[in-house]
């Protein structure tokens, strides 16, 4: 019994980490219908600012999303506009080129200034456990959990209950008819583009507290995410929240009676069956039973 | 006139003829230079290791052609070398690529091999393709060797031997009292050929020696993985005294920041090959204290080669720190260099057969002695190290190189 609840807490901590690794990737397939293939490079790119001003300048890495959250949105904005932009009404293929060649960029660049060496963020809190009914848990986990639950609240809030949001969530239904109700398109397609890449460098700030990283940081969790956002649905948030908690479980349980090396099968099996037999994710069900 | 111009020429033609043999030819003279190529993870998960093998390899050159080059009896003279370093990436289709390039576009009359097993598998093919002599310092999985390739040579004894001079330090400990018995072993293991033979490695012994050990979890993981929450959960779940993982650098760095968050702690705990290196300490900080490796070189081994090494290196390399991924190139290039020496020649199978019938006494490696076996791979000892409070490595097995006494049981913090 302890075993088996101690395998779900650890599933549920395991889904607000894939949860907040998914949202940016999810919020720009959503509005501008376009697959981030940089998001791995945005993860590391966070995760490493947030290691340089906790190396360099001493910051709480807890205080580092203060910084990195303005600045990746600032950073989305000008891929948009320099890069995005241009290619946004060609086929798929040619903004999936684009954006892997950032990748390739990003972690060029990165290897440039700080070398491969794997570098990790050392603090008491990183190593911080504590006891929940005999079942010990890490302080970072719980914390990556929380600001991911954090996370999608706000942007819920956001996008239902402000003017902007509604106008995100109208260009993501319908660009021609947001732009016949009056809404600037380009500029929201702009805006959701920094706030993806902001909420991916905010997913690799939480990250280096758990893990060690270098330049190839993020590809084999990228994986993850595309799993997470199939899984949840493409354009809903709400959706991959149930789409990370579905595919950590699976891990989770499934491990218990498999070798661990198996756990990426897991992954894609659960991938291919989803977009098999609900093509739409669990997003898709839950708008059909509505209906029903 | 014409009958005159042809005698001439004639004359000409026949002179060249005569004088010929008097006039060292190319081939006798040998080539302007040796050339020796390697590809290198210079970029990619590998990459900071890949740096310590290029520094390596450039050092190893950089003496010899400092002292004119390599003394090659059939041309009579010193001839210098010329490197040629490529980054494969990490990726081992890249890797295989590049061998051929240099077997093919750049002509080189041996390779110095890679870093990795993965890498390395993968890159071996070529010279056996090729027939050109091929030494590395990097892979040390038996089944690279364990395919017949006839050029393939390398200076890593087997991570079997590995386990083994592990289980040795381990029955001294036990003998002392500071380890139960039987020591019940998590094993968990990189799944790729390192992986599997470290694994053969203990079960071997464990079979062999039933009162000594008990292995209670034997379990594979991805390399380079990034999330082993579930495997190490696996391994609380077993009443295991020994945490016994095999992995590489990264891996160790990310499972050992998650053994510690997850509260796991045991009597014995190693990872493998890794554990004292200056990235670990780095990226952990008093996180790696009481982790036990057994590893191919370290720079307190008592042996004034040794000591001149360090002294080398620390001269050339100020700013990389004296780690077994330093010493094993270095002394990889100098194997290949003492070969083509005795074989005089960069004749390939000449070189090869050097290779084949080495026997070097000074090296800088344990017990100080290269000589391959007939499937290519060399069997040398270990050192076997534990890391202390305050960033101190010492090395506890065998008793003939420690520096210090083991601390164990590991002391729960």
């Amino acid at each position: 019994m302890q075993d088996t609840l101690a395998t779900l807490i650890s599933a549920l901590l395991a889904a607000g980490l894939y949860a907040t690794m998914s949202y940016g990737l999810a919020l720009i397939y959503g509005v501008l219908k376009v697959i981030n293939l940089a998001n791995a490079g945005v993860l590391m790119l966070g995760a490493y600012v947030t290691w340089w001003m906790w190396d360099a300048f001493h910051v709480d890495p807890l205080l580092a999303p203060i910084v990195v959250l303005p600045l990746f949105f600032l950073f989305g904005i000008v891929l948009e506009r320099v890069a995005i932009r241009r290619v946004i009404e060609q086929e798929p293929i040619v903004s999936l080129l684009l954006l892997f060649g950032v990748w390739l960029i990003l972690q060029n660049v990165a290897y440039a200034i700080w070398t491969g060496d794997t570098r990790s963020i050392e603090t008491p809190f990183v190593e911080a456990t504590f006891k929940l009914g005999g079942i010990q848990l890490a302080w970072p986990r719980v914390y990556v959990f929380v600001a991911g639950a954090l996370t999608l609240a706000v942007l819920q809030l956001f996008l239902t209950k402000t003017q902007f949001g509604r106008a995100i969530r109208a260009v993501s239904q319908d660009r021609e008819a947001a732009r016949l109700a009056g809404i600037d398109v380009e500029r929201i397609y702009a805006v959701a583009f920094g706030i993806g890449i902001a909420l991916s460098a905010f997913a690799g700030s939480l990250l280096s507290l758990l893990f060690p990283f270098g330049p190839d940081f993020g590809g084999a969790l990228q994986l993850k995410s595309f799993c997470v956002v199939v899984l949840g649905g493409l354009d809903s948030f709400v959706g991959v929240a149930f789409g990370a908690i579905l595919l950590s479980l699976a891990e989770a349980f499934g491990l218990r009676w498999m070798p661990a090396s198996l756990q990426n099968l897991i992954s894609f099996v659960l991938l291919v069956v989803v977009l098999i037999a609900f093509p739409k994710g669990i997003a898709g069900i839950i708008r059909s039973l509505r209906r029903v | 006139m014409r009958h005159v111009a042809a005698a001439l020429c004639a004359a000409a033609f026949a002179l060249c003829a005569v004088a010929a043999p008097l006039r060292p030819t190319v081939a006798d003279n040998g080539p302007d230079q040796i050339v020796v190529g390697a590809a290198l993870p210079l970029t990619g998960d590998e990459s900071r290791i890949g740096g310590f093998y290029k520094a390596a390899y450039e050092l190893a050159v950089k003496e010899i052609n400092d002292l004119g080059g390599l003394e090659l009896r059939v041309y009579h003279r010193k001839i210098p070398v010329k490197l040629i370093i490529y980054d494969d990436k990490t990726d081992p289709a890249t890797s295989r690529n590049l061998y051929e390039r240099l077997a093919v576009q750049d002509h080189v009359d041996a390779f110095l091999g890679g870093y990795s097993t993965e890498l390395v598998q993968a890159q071996t093919v070529v010279p056996q393709a090729h027939q050109i002599p091929y030494v590395n310092g990097g892979g040390a999985a038996t089944e690279i060797y364990h395919r017949g390739f006839k050029t393939v040579f390398g200076v890593l004894s087997s991570i079997e031997n590995l386990a083994y001079s592990e289980c040795d330090f381990i029955e001294v400990m036990q003998a002392q009292g500071k380890l139960p018995k039987p020591l019940k072993m998590a094993v968990v293991w990189e799944n790729t050929s390192h992986g599997k033979d470290f694994v053969a490695g203990l079960s071997a012994r464990a079979k062999q020696k039933p009162k000594n050990y008990k292995i209670v979890l034997n379990e594979a993981f991805d390399l380079h993985g990034k999330d082993f929450a579930p495997l190490l959960q696996k391994v609380k779940a077993t009443d295991a005294n020994a945490f016994m993982s095999d992995a590489h650098l990264d891996d160790y760095i990310t499972m050992q920041r998650q053994y510690r968050q997850a509260g796991l702690h045991h009597a014995y705990v190693t990872y493998g090959a890794r554990g004292p290196e200056k990235a670990a300490r780095d990226a952990l900080g008093d996180s790696v204290n009481y982790i036990f490796a057994a590893t191919w070189w370290n720079s307190q081994i008592p042996n004034a080669a040794v000591r001149a090494f360090d002294d080398k290196w620390a001269k050339a390399y100020p700013k990389i720190p004296q780690e077994w991924y330093a010493a094993l190139p270095y002394e990889t290039a100098r194997t290949l260099f003492i070969a083509m020496t005795e074989a005089g020649s960069v004749d390939k199978v000449k070189v090869t057969e050097a290779l084949r019938h080495i026997d070097i006494r000074d090296t800088i490696i344990p017990g100080g002695h290269i000589r391959f076996e007939a499937d290519g791979q060399m069997v040398a000892p270990f050192v076997v190290t534990e890391n202390l409070p305050g960033g101190k490595v010492v090395i506890v097995y065998p008793k003939s190189e420690s520096t210090g006494s083991a601390v164990l049981p590991v002391p729960s913090t």
